[in-house]
Formats: structure tokens, C-alpha cells, sequence
């Protein structure tokens, strides 16, 4: 893929858009590029009026992102270890990162050279790796009463990751031992009383490593269509917590549907749900009337 | 003496038949006009079309039920059933497999008239129709002069549902899960085909009791 390097300079300074010099947009997912260092010579021109101790770049380089997780390892008890649970490693890429320190030989604006870089561009769409297929988005029915955590987290690990078949309980097993809400020894493969206790799915997606972020409240419209639509897609985990502020629960939004008229819908899985079950919810009442009772509280974005 | 089954208010089954197409398979979204984009990242279970919903000339909705939500919260303070508040109405359309859906229309902004806000569809819809439909063979109804109205009951902070037939002040209301038996989740609800009101009652304070000590951001 061509990739353009455009810098431009105005009065708040130098500007640097790096797109697809195919098509001119954004920069698709592809592997780790680097690029650079680029150097301007700026020499003949007049002085830039930039920050006197310079810096590098204007910081458009996310470092790639950590590379596939070691799996689910639940940490060994004085026995010598539970069920391990290892998914095999990622292929790399990862999330996005967050700027670096500017690059090397940086220098103030003005002096008639700017060099710029190295610069490690990752996917825009947050460093899927390439041969990444989705598969299908898998929720099945939650097996205990206090598992939607466990359902949701199974779902968007499958979904990631289709090789990787882990049942609910041995989900359950991993997360609760992590978190220390059951002992090491527990397993709920066979004690699955003592493991259906309520959980949140930062925790899990976080033992999962399928955690990109939390976020507080619900999504826009726009964030939806991106999450949904973008590359990879990817499912939209939510928390809905009930209007009298005792008890939440996890679904997950997997589809929508957007209308001429302005009508809205988001494609609802619900781990209350029995297999083979789906809804169809208006976006302004998945906002604060999901099931009656539920508003949006929390947002989970996945990862692969 | 037979479950009488309440008609919903006209503006409630008028909200359901009229949104009703626009959740549905189309093509035809007479208030939706065209869909400008759709997305689903797995394929979901079949929506069916308008005509699958009333062929052999049914109805499009029937069997509506007025679907009543209790707070874990008023369970934990100590207040008992009679604190469930009225939130919508639920409707069926369809009678066949998988060609069943269930429709919520309440009340909403910005001016407080009815409209459709959910439909769930696939293989649950027809379940629940069909258990509900046999709650008149439920054994407290045979050969009983008791009269019993039928309602919803949701308890969602502890994933509780029941099919409500309430008698008023003239008996012990009756309260069936859903779904019932090896489908139950909730242990101790999967026992009986039926409870009065003070054992549920007493099986909500019994879960709600562990249930409230998860707070935010805690779900189950």
C-alpha cells in the first residue's frame, strides 16, 4: 500500500496527515510500517514561530500495541495449577498506543531543517492482525443465574478467536480466580454453585486480554455505526444498570439498522436470552428504557 | 373458572401495529421508509415478514399482557409485591415456530404516548407463547371460583420473570416462572410450576439478600 506523507505548515505550526496515497483516506489496517526519519528543510523561509525547545513530531506515532496475550492462566494454586486455560498467543499488533517522545534529532522550528520520525504507523483500526477473519458472534445462553459476565466474555472471545472453544464454566473459573472471588482451588466446572456470583466484565474481558477500554455511559449513534462497520467489526458490550440502582447486567449489541425516517434500531444479544433469540431495540430506549427498567450505563469496546 | 386475559388500552395495540412493521424482515417499513444501513456481525435468527405474522388470517397482535417491574431495591427495603409498577404492555404476533414475536409498547417521551420499543424474535417468542396459553390448565384454576387477571411480573435485578394472575383481594395471587423448570435459572424457582405470593416473595428476599451486595459496576 502507498502511503502519502503530507506536511503542511500554518500559523499554529507544522501539520503532518499521514494517508493512503491510494486512495487518499485514512490509513486501513495494515501491518506495522516505519517510516522516517523525514527531514524538512525549511531553509530560505522564514522562521516558524514554533515552540522555542522544539520537540519532534507532532505525535501521529502509536508504538504497535502489545502482541496476543499469554491466555487465560489461572495462577497455580499449592496444588501445581488449574485447568490452564491458553489460547494460543495473537499474531501481534494490538491496540493503539499512545504517542512517543518526540523523534530523535528533533529541533526547533526556525532553525532550517525539522526532522521528523521515525514513524510507526499500526491499523487504523487498532492493530488487528492481518489474516484477523471474524467469525460469528456467538453469545449463547448464559448457564447460571448471575452468568451474563461469563457469556458475554465466552462470546467475544470466541468471536475474536474461533480456535479457541472455552466453556462458560471454565470461564467463569479463570476470571473469579484472578479476581479472588473464589478460592485457588475452586473449580466451577464441578462447583459451579459456589462460582455464580456476579462479576464485572472489565475483570473478565481484562483476564480475556479482550479489553480495549471502558467507558463511562453509552455510545452515540455515529460511535455505533464505527464499532460496528469498521475493520475489524466489532461488538459493543454494555452494561445496563437498573433504575433503582440494585443490580446490573451485560448484553451485547451486534447489529443495527438505520431507516430513511430516522428510526434507529440496535441488534441486541442478551445472555438471558435462550439460544437462537435476538432483538430488535430502539437506540433512544436502549439509552434508558432497556427492558423497562435499564439504562445504558457502562461500554465495553473489545479487542482482538 | 378460566384466567381472564386484560385487552391492553387501544393506544398501546395501536402503538404495536403500527411500529410494528419497521422491526420487522420488510420490505415494506411503512413509517420507516427505506434502511439507509445495516449491519450484524453474525447472522440472527430469521425476522419474519408481516405476512408471516398473520397468515390463516390471524390477528397481528394478540394475547396481551401488562407487564409490571419490581425493584431489588423495594424487595431489600421490605416492601412486598403490591410495590411492582406498571411499565408497557407486551404483545405476541404469530402462532407458528419460530415465527412468533413479542413486542413491548409503553409509554415514552417526549409526550407520553405509546410506542413500540423492543421486539424480540426467534426461537424464545413461541416458547413463552405456549406457556403462556396453558396457564388456564394450571391446577389452583380447575374447579375454582376464584378469578384470576393475567399479568407480567419482571424482577430484573435478579433475572426473574413470572406469568401473574392476580386475584385481587380475594385470594392468594399466583405467580408461574418463566421459563419454567430445567430452563429456570434461578434454583429456587425451578422447583414448582407455581408459587403464592408470600413464597415468592420470601424466595425474592432470599436472593435479593445475596444479590444487592454487588453493586456497580458489578452485573449478573
Amino acid at each position: 500500500m502507498a502511503i502519502e506523507i503530507r506536511v503542511s505548515r500554518g500559523t499554529d505550526g507544522v501539520t503532518l496527515s499521514i494517508l493512503n496515497g491510494t486512495s487518499g483516506g485514512a490509513i486501513g489496517p495494515e501491518p506495522a510500517v516505519v517510516v522516517g526519519p523525514i527531514v524538512i528543510d525549511q531553509s530560505g523561509t522564514d522562521p516558524a514561530t514554533g515552540p522555542a525547545n522544539g520537540g519532534g513530531g507532532p505525535g501521529t506515532n502509536p508504538p504497535p500495541g502489545p502482541g496476543g496475550g499469554p491466555g487465560i492462566n489461572p495462577p497455580p494454586g499449592p496444588g501445581g495449577g488449574g485447568p490452564g486455560i491458553n489460547p494460543p498467543p495473537g499474531p501481534g499488533g494490538g491496540g493503539p498506543g499512545t504517542n512517543p517522545p518526540p523523534g530523535p534529532g528533533g529541533s526547533a522550528f526556525g532553525s532550517g531543517l525539522v526532522v521528523i520520525g521515525p514513524i510507526v504507523i499500526t491499523g487504523a483500526g487498532g492493530g488487528a492482525a492481518p489474516n484477523f477473519i471474524p467469525s460469528t458472534f456467538p453469545l449463547k445462553h448464559q448457564e447460571m443465574a448471575y452468568w451474563c459476565w461469563v457469556a458475554v466474555t465466552e462470546a467475544v472471545k470466541e468471536y475474536f478467536s474461533p480456535s479457541t472453544k472455552l466453556t462458560q464454566c471454565e470461564v467463569a473459573t479463570a476470571v473469579l480466580t484472578a479476581t479472588k472471588q473464589i478460592g485457588a482451588n475452586t473449580n466451577c466446572c464441578t462447583d459451579s454453585a459456589a462460582c455464580n456470583v456476579p462479576a464485572t466484565l472489565q475483570d473478565a474481558l481484562g483476564v480475556t486480554h479482550n479489553l480495549h477500554c471502558a467507558i463511562r455511559g453509552p455510545l452515540t449513534w455515529e460511535d455505533i455505526k464505527t464499532q460496528l462497520g469498521g475493520t475489524p467489526r466489532k461488538p459493543i458490550c454494555v452494561r445496563i444498570e437498573w433504575d433503582d440502582h440494585a443490580g446490573g447486567h451485560f448484553i451485547a449489541i451486534y447489529g443495527y439498522r438505520e431507516f430513511t425516517s430516522g428510526i434507529r434500531q440496535v441488534l441486541v444479544a442478551d445472555p438471558l436470552f435462550p439460544e437462537g433469540t435476538a432483538a430488535y431495540v430502539l437506540y433512544e430506549d436502549i439509552l434508558n428504557f432497556y427492558d423497562q427498567f435499564g439504562y445504558w450505563s457502562d461500554t465495553f469496546l473489545v479487542t482482538p | 373458572m378460566p384466567l381472564e386475559r386484560p385487552s391492553a388500552p387501544s393506544q398501546a395495540a395501536a402503538a404495536f401495529n403500527k411500529d410494528l412493521p419497521n422491526f420487522l424482515a420488510g420490505p415494506l417499513f411503512p413509517s420507516g421508509g427505506g434502511i439507509v444501513s445495516a449491519v450484524s456481525l453474525s447472522p440472527q435468527p430469521a425476522l419474519p415478514t408481516i405476512s408471516d405474522l398473520t397468515g390463516a388470517g390471524a390477528t397481528l397482535d394478540h394475547d396481551p399482557q401488562e407487564v409490571f417491574v419490581l425493584g431489588m431495591q423495594d424487595i431489600h427495603d421490605g416492601k412486598d409485591l403490591s410495590a411492582a409498577t406498571p411499565a408497557g404492555w407486551r404483545f405476541f404476533a404469530g402462532s407458528a415456530p419460530g415465527k412468533v414475536v413479542i413486542g413491548y409498547a409503553s409509554q415514552r417521551p417526549p409526550n407520553g404516548d405509546y410506542r413500540l420499543t423492543a421486539l424480540t424474535f426467534g426461537a424464545a417468542p413461541f416458547l413463552v407463547l405456549q406457556q403462556s396459553l396453558a396457564l388456564d390448565s394450571l391446577s389452583p384454576l380447575q374447579n375454582n371460583n376464584n378469578r384470576y387477571s393475567l399479568r407480567f411480573l419482571r424482577v430484573p435485578g435478579l433475572n426473574v420473570e413470572a406469568f401473574w394472575l392476580f386475584a385481587g383481594a380475594n385470594a392468594p395471587d399466583l405467580f408461574v416462572p418463566s421459563p419454567a423448570g430445567a430452563d429456570q435459572l434461578q434454583s429456587q424457582l425451578a422447583g414448582q410450576q407455581w408459587y403464592d405470593s408470600s413464597a415468592l416473595l420470601s424466595i425474592l428476599q432470599t436472593l435479593t439478600a445475596d444479590r444487592i451486595k454487588y453493586p456497580a459496576p458489578y452485573g449478573s
